[in-house]
C-alpha cells in the first residue's frame, strides 16, 4: 500500500459528540479523524473539536507516555483496570504500560458519567476497544508511511510498530504523525484472538493502594485549604431555626461558622479544630416534617397497606382461583429494613468557589451531576464549573448523590476560599438516603403432585425514582431551560408517587419471575413516609431476591420437594438461571450430605442482566455460623476473572453484613444507629470463604458489581430453615436466628 | 508542641496536645496514607505503629506519643524503598477494592508478622478482626498475610534480610 491509499485527515470533519456517537455503535461506521494529541500539528484536532483535545480517553505523548482517561468511578470494583484492559486488547500495548487518569467532568465527552447499575464494563466494551482499535490503525499508518512500506508490512506489538527490515519504532515517535492519518471502520479483534481481555493481570491501582499514596477524596490537597464539618439537624429533614456561635468562633483554630441549607458548618484549618468547636455551637433546630416518626408505628402503616389490594403491576393466569384450588397454601408476611451504605471513606468533597470558576474535588459516581448542583448553587454556567474525581472509599450507590459536595460548595461560597467538608461517621449513618424498608406478603399454593400453582406477591415500599425527580430539575442539562427541568422533575416525581408510573427500581426482581407459575400476580403498594431512600447495592433485587428465593423454598416445603430439585423443575424455559443454579449446588456437593453439623441453602437470582447462583453452608451448634459460599455467576465474557471473583466475595460480605445484623432504625424522626458498634460490619473472624464459578458464555458482558448481594439473604435463611426447620421471614436475621437456637420463639417471624 | 519520630524522622509540630494523631499526620503534616473511618477506634482504618505497636491513631492524643516513634504506611517500606513483603503480597494477590482500609489493614499486619513471623490462621484473624473492610477482602487479606510470612522466611533461609 503506498501513499495515495491513505486518505489525508482533512475529510474527517466529525464533532466529537458524533466521534462518541458513531463509537457507540457497536463495531460498525466508525469514521475517526484523530485520536491523538501530544503533536504541533494538530490541524485534525481542530476540525474536531475546534481546540486542541485529546480524544475521550486516549493520549499518547510524544515522550511515549500512553494515557487513558477513566469516565467511571473506581470505588473498589476494579473498572480503573478492565476499562484499560478492553483499550489495550486492541491498542497492542500492555495494561501495565498505561498511566490512568481520572477524567473530569465533562458531557461532551464522556456524557453522563454515571457510574451505576452495574453497568460500566457493558456500556463500555465495544467503545473502548473501538478507541484502541482506532488509535493502533492510525499509529501503524503513521508508522508504514514514515518508513515508505505498505501498511500490511507493519504490525503493531507491545507498544510499538514493527516491520522486518526498518525496525522498530515505539508509538511516541509517531504519535504526532498519526494525528495526520485517518482511518475509517477498524475491525475488532475475534474473541479467538484476544490476549487481554479474560485475564486477570494485577490490579493497576494495586500499588498506590498499599503505600498510602493513592489520592481520595479526603486526601486532596489545596493551598490555604479550609476543613469544616457540618452540625446537622437531629431529626431527619430537620432544619436550622436559630445558633449562637460565639463560644465557636472563639476556640482555636476557627474561621468561620455559616449557616447553610444543610445545617451549620464550621470552619476551621483541620479537622480537629472543626470538629471540637462544632461542639460549642449552640443551635436551636427546628424538627421539621418527620419528627414523630418511628420504625415500629411505619412498619404499623405498611402492615396496614399490606391487608388491602394494591396496584397491579404483573399478572398471569388467574391466580385467586388456582390458590382457592390448590391442596396446600403458604402465606407469609417478610421484612425488610431500612439500610445505610457506610462506605468505609466518610463522604467528603473539597470545592473552591472564585469568581469566575467553580472547582469542586469529589469521590463521585457522578460528576455531571455535582457539576450541575455547583453551578446551580453559584449561578455559573456549567462550563465554568471545573469537577475533578478522585478514588472513591466504596460508593455503593451512596456517591451517586452530590448531596455531600453541595456542601462544600455551599460553604466555600460563604467563605470565599477552598473548603473541604467531612463527614463523621456519625454523620454519615444519621444523615443517609437509605435503602427503603419494605413489607411483602405472598401467598402461594401448591397442587397433589406438589408443583408451585399460585403464586401472590404484594409488595410495600418506598419509590426511591421519585426521590430522584429534585435531582432532575438541577441538572442544567444542555439546551433545556432549568425552569422546565424543575417542572420535568416534579412531574416525574409526582407521576411515580401516585403510581400513574410504577418505580421499576422497587420491583425489579419480582415483576417477572424466571419460575414456571402458571397463575401469578405481583401488587405494590407504595408507603411514602418520607425517609429519605436511594439506590443501595443492587437496589430493589435486595429486597424482592430475599422474598421470592425465600419463598420458593417454603413452597419446596410444603410439597416435599427438593429445593434444588423444585427450582430446577421450575426453571425449564431458562436454561442461564439453571446453569448457575446446578454449578454452585455441584460445587458445593448438594446431592452429598454435608458433613455432620452442617447445613446448606441455595438460592439463584437474575439481575443487571447476569445470573448468579449461591449455596451457603451454615452450622448452628455453637450459635449461627457462615462457613462457606459458593457462588456461581455468568455474565457473559468475561474481562478479567480475578475482578468477577473479588466482586463475588464482596458482594456475599456486603450482603451478610446486612442480612445477619444491618438496620436503620428511627425514633422520633432521629435515626438510632451512629457508628460501627450499632451499625456493625462482618469482621474477618466471622466471615465465610467464598468460592467463585464462573459459567462460561459467548454472550457480550453484564453486570457483576451488585449481582452477588441479592441471592445470600434467602440462601442464608433457607439454610437456617434446613438446619432448625425454623423459616426466618425478617431481616436482619441474627437476633432472631439466637432466639430460635434459645428455643424461644422469633420475635419477628409471621404466623 | 508536640515531638516525636515519624517514619524515622524527628518532627516538631505545632498542635494542641489533645489532636488525636490521625488528624496531625493527615492535616498538619500531610500523611494522608492513614485513614479516617470512624474515629471511635472501632474499624482500624486509622492504624499506625507506635513503639513498633499497632495503635489506633484516631483516638491516641498526640500527647501520648511525646518523645516515641511512629511508624505510618508511608514509612513501611524499607530504606531504599523496598517495598514491604505485606505490601508485596497485597498487590500479588490483588487484595484491595476501593483501598480504604488497607493501609490500616496492613499496618495492623505488619504488627503481627514482626512478632509472630509464622502466624497461624487462627492468629491472623484473631489479631485482624478489629480491622473491617467494607469490600470484604478478608479472604484475600488472610491469602497476603500467609504469603508475606512465607517469602519472608524464605529470604531469612536464603540468608537475606527478614
Amino acid at each position: 500500500m503506498n501513499d495515495a491509499a491513505l486518505p489525508r485527515n482533512g475529510d474527517a470533519r466529525l464533532s466529537r459528540r458524533s466521534f462518541l456517537k458513531v463509537a457507540s455503535v457497536a463495531g460498525g461506521g466508525l469514521a475517526v479523524g484523530l485520536l491523538l494529541d501530544g503533536c504541533a500539528h494538530v490541524q485534525g484536532a481542530q476540525a474536531l473539536g475546534g481546540g486542541f483535545h485529546p480524544n475521550a480517553w486516549l493520549r499518547v505523548a510524544p515522550d511515549d507516555t500512553i494515557t487513558f482517561l477513566l469516565d467511571r468511578a473506581e470505588m473498589g470494583q476494579g473498572v480503573l483496570t478492565s476499562h484499560v484492559q478492553l483499550l489495550c486488547e486492541e491498542l497492542a500495548v500492555a495494561p501495565a504500560r498505561v498511566v490512568v487518569e481520572l477524567a473530569p467532568a465533562d458531557f461532551d465527552r464522556f456524557g453522563v458519567q454515571v457510574t451505576g447499575g452495574s453497568t460500566s464494563t457493558t456500556s463500555q466494551f465495544d467503545v473502548l476497544r473501538q478507541a484502541g482499535a482506532t488509535a493502533r490503525e492510525l499509529l501503524r499508518r503513521a508508522a508504514a508511511r514514515r518508513w515508505g512500506v505498505a501498511l500490511d508490512e507493519v504490525t503493531a506489538a507491545d507498544g510499538a510498530l514493527v516491520h522486518a527490515a526498518k525496525g522498530r519504532l515505539r508509538y511516541g515517535e509517531v504519535a504526532s504523525a498519526a494525528t495526520r492519518e485517518w482511518v475509517h471502520h477498524v475491525p475488532l479483534k475475534e474473541p479467538s484472538a484476544w490476549t487481554v481481555i479474560g485475564t486477570s493481570p494485577r490490579r493497576l491501582d494495586a500499588a498506590a493502594k498499599t503505600d498510602g499514596s493513592a489520592v481520595y477524596g479526603m486526601d486532596v490537597k489545596q493551598h490555604g485549604l479550609l476543613t469544616a464539618v457540618v452540625l446537622r439537624p437531629p431529626t431527619l429533614r430537620g432544619s436550622v431555626l436559630r445558633y449562637d456561635a460565639a463560644r465557636a468562633l472563639a476556640a482555636p483554630g476557627v474561621r468561620d461558622v455559616v449557616a447553610i441549607p444543610q445545617g451549620v458548618a464550621v470552619v476551621a484549618d483541620g479537622y480537629w479544630h472543626a470538629r471540637k468547636a462544632a461542639a460549642l455551637v449552640d443551635v436551636e433546630w427546628q424538627p421539621g416534617p418527620l419528627a414523630g416518626l418511628s420504625t415500629d408505628a411505619l412498619k404499623d402503616e405498611r402492615l396496614a397497606l399490606l391487608e388491602r389490594p394494591a396496584q397491579v403491576v404483573t399478572s398471569h393466569g388467574d391466580v385467586d382461583t388456582a390458590l382457592a384450588h390448590s391442596k396446600t397454601r403458604v402465606r407469609a408476611v417478610y421484612q425488610v429494613p431500612f439500610l445505610a451504605h457506610a462506605p468505609m471513606e466518610p463522604l467528603n468533597a473539597t470545592a473552591h468557589v472564585e469568581p469566575e470558576r467553580v472547582r469542586v474535588w469529589v469521590g463521585t459516581q457522578a460528576p455531571a451531576v455535582v457539576q450541575a448542583v455547583a453551578a446551580r448553587i453559584t449561578g455559573m454556567p456549567n462550563h465554568k464549573v471545573e469537577v475533578h474525581s478522585t478514588l472513591l472509599g466504596g460508593g455503593f450507590g451512596r456517591r451517586a448523590l452530590p448531596d455531600f459536595a453541595a456542601e462544600a460548595v455551599e460553604v466555600s461560597l460563604r467563605l470565599k476560599a477552598p473548603v473541604k467538608v467531612v463527614w463523621s461517621r456519625e454523620d454519615d449513618l444519621r444523615h443517609g438516603q437509605y435503602r427503603p424498608a419494605a413489607l411483602a406478603l405472598v401467598e402461594g399454593g401448591v397442587d397433589e403432585s406438589g408443583a408451585p400453582i399460585a403464586w401472590r406477591h404484594r409488595l410495600v415500599t418506598q419509590s426511591l425514582v421519585a426521590s430522584f425527580a429534585d435531582l432532575v430539575g438541577a441538572m442544567s442539562l444542555h439546551a433545556v431551560p432549568q425552569p422546565i427541568l424543575e417542572l420535568v422533575g416534579e412531574g416525574v416525581g409526582r407521576a411515580f408517587l401516585e403510581g400513574h408510573v410504577i418505580d421499576p427500581t422497587a420491583v425489579e426482581g419480582a415483576a417477572e419471575l424466571p419460575y414456571a407459575l402458571p397463575h401469578r400476580r405481583l401488587e405494590i403498594a407504595l408507603h411514602d413516609c418520607g425517609v429519605p431512600v436511594t439506590a443501595w447495592r443492587s437496589v430493589g433485587h435486595s429486597i424482592n431476591a430475599f422474598v421470592v428465593e425465600s419463598f420458593v423454598d417454603e413452597l419446596a416445603h410444603a410439597g416435599g420437594r427438593d429445593p434444588l430439585a423444585l427450582r430446577r423443575a421450575l426453571l425449564v424455559d431458562h436454561p442461564r438461571n439453571l446453569a448457575v443454579l446446578e454449578t454452585a449446588a455441584r460445587a458445593i456437593g448438594w446431592h452429598e450430605p454435608p458433613a455432620p453439623g452442617r447445613f446448606r441453602g441455595l438460592a439463584q437470582h437474575h439481575c443487571f442482566g447476569s445470573w448468579c447462583a449461591q449455596a451457603v453452608e451454615i452450622s448452628v451448634a455453637d450459635g449461627l455460623r457462615v462457613h462457606r459460599v459458593v457462588c456461581a455467576i455468568d455474565c457473559g465474557r468475561v474481562v478479567n476473572p480475578d475482578l468477577v471473583a473479588a466482586q463475588m466475595e464482596s458482594g456475599v460480605i456486603f450482603g451478610l453484613s446486612a442480612a445477619l445484623s444491618q438496620h436503620i432504625d428511627l425514633d422520633q424522626g432521629k435515626v438510632r444507629q451512629s457508628n460501627f458498634h450499632d451499625y456493625p460490619m462482618l469482621r474477618m473472624h466471622e466471615a465465610p470463604t467464598v468460592e467463585t464459578h464462573i459459567v462460561a458464555s459467548d454472550e457480550r458482558p453484564t453486570g457483576v458489581g451488585e449481582l452477588a448481594v441479592p441471592p445470600l439473604a434467602p440462601a442464608l435463611a433457607n439454610a437456617f430453615f434446613a438446619a432448625t426447620g425454623v423459616r426466618l421471614r425478617s431481616l436482619p436475621l441474627l437476633a432472631d436466628a439466637q432466639r430460635v437456637l434459645a428455643g424461644e420463639p422469633a420475635t419477628s417471624t409471621s404466623p | 508542641m508536640a515531638r516525636f519520630t515519624l517514619n524515622g524522622v524527628a518532627r516538631e509540630v505545632d498542635v494542641d496536645a489533645d489532636t488525636p494523631l490521625l488528624w496531625v499526620l493527615r492535616d498538619a503534616l500531610g500523611l494522608t496514607g492513614t485513614k479516617f473511618g470512624c474515629g471511635m477506634s472501632l474499624c482500624g482504618a486509622c492504624t499506625v505503629h507506635l513503639d513498633g505497636q499497632a495503635v489506633r491513631s484516631c483516638v491516641l492524643p498526640v500527647a501520648a506519643v511525646e518523645g516515641r516513634a511512629v511508624t505510618t504506611i508511608e514509612g513501611l517500606a524499607g530504606p531504599a524503598g523496598e517495598r514491604h513483603p505485606l505490601q508485596q503480597a497485597w498487590i500479588d494477590e490483588n487484595v484491595s477494592q476501593c483501598g480504604w482500609c488497607q493501609s490500616g489493614q496492613i499496618m495492623a499486619a505488619a504488627a503481627l508478622l514482626a512478632r509472630t513471623p509464622s502466624p497461624t490462621d487462627d492468629e491472623i484473624t484473631r489479631h485482624l478482626a478489629g480491622n473491617l473492610c467494607r469490600c470484604g477482602t478478608y479472604q484475600r487479606i488472610k491469602r497476603a498475610v500467609q504469603a508475606a510470612a512465607l517469602s519472608a522466611r524464605s529470604d531469612v533461609s536464603k540468608g537475606g534480610e527478614p
